[in-house]
């Protein structure tokens, strides 16, 4: 059976239309953690490459032999300077992935307790 | 319906008064200005595309929805339409603050006259990697089918 293939709305190049894009991302920052959010919709958690690459977070998809151009354009992140770059950790739910960085103890601001007379 | 201010409030930032103003100007049109109208302008510029797809035994629309929660997603389907209402809030986690901002929330309200008629009790959705996919079944009669083709003998006059 042939597949007809057309899109509701004016623009589409195919079935998967909304692909490759360039993912958005939220960067969120806490006492202990940077959180970096990015939309990834119809990106599989085995295609998906996530690194530190020259000192900057690096987020993009390996081509396959169904998709040898890549399904996304790669975003890559400056570091901030107070990241523990080997505690990383990263989570792909629902076409959304959060890369979390913890920062360096030393960096994490403290209560200094003041001594009074 | 998109609220910015509340948004706004949501990220630690204060309203500024001119966002205020804003409301106000809204409340006052809201008074005169009809729902399905409004609801309209106030349609998020980016829409999510929706793709298409006959199988030929079936339609097959996709979009993609990342991050959105299966509570807010309604489909309904009857034998010649499909609506699809779906919504993205971002919320920050506790003790988090917003360093940078691309990601929007959204709000998506599609209503699509089918093409066929289809069996709207066997209408299925998915969701799956921040996709989601409705196939809804043609009904019998608008299901294609193989004519056969017969050949006439000709009599051949003596």
């Amino acid at each position: 059976m042939s597949t007809v293939q057309t899109d509701v709305s004016s623009k589409s190049n195919g079935k998967r239309s909304f692909m490759p894009f360039s993912p958005a991302a939220d960067v969120l920052e806490s006492a202990e953690q940077y959180l970096f959010v990015l939309d990834l919709p119809g990106v599989s958690k085995d295609e998906l490459v996530v690194q530190i690459l020259d000192g900057k977070l690096s987020v993009s998809t390996e081509p396959d032999a169904a998709h040898p151009e890549p399904k996304i354009r790669q975003r890559r992140f400056e570091l901030p300077a107070d990241v523990d770059a080997e505690a990383i950790s990263a989570e792909l739910e629902n076409g959304v992935l959060t890369v979390s960085l913890t920062k360096r103890p030393s960096a994490r601001p403290r209560k200094i307790a003041i001594n009074g007379s | 319906m998109l609220s910015h201010a509340p948004e706004l409030a949501l990220y630690g930032l204060s309203a500024p008064h001119t966002l205020r103003s804003l409301a106000q100007l809204r409340d006052d049109i809201d008074r005169f200005w009809p729902l399905p109208a409004r609801a309209r302008a106030e349609e998020p510029s980016v829409q999510p595309r929706l793709a298409f797809t006959d199988t030929g035994d079936a339609l097959e629309y996709s979009v993609a929805l990342p991050g959105c929660a299966l509570e807010q997603m309604e489909i309904t389907a009857t034998e010649d339409s499909l609506s699809i209402a779906a919504r993205r809030d971002l919320t920050l986690p506790d003790g988090f603050a917003l360093r940078s901002r691309e990601r929007r929330a959204w709000a998506l309200s599609r209503h699509i006259d089918l093409p066929c008629k289809v069996s709207a009790d066997d209408v299925q959705a998915t969701y799956a990697q921040g996709v989601l996919s409705v196939r809804l079944p043609k009904a019998p009669e608008a299901k294609p089918r193989r004519i056969e083709v017969r050949g006439v003998t000709q009599e051949v006059a003596s």
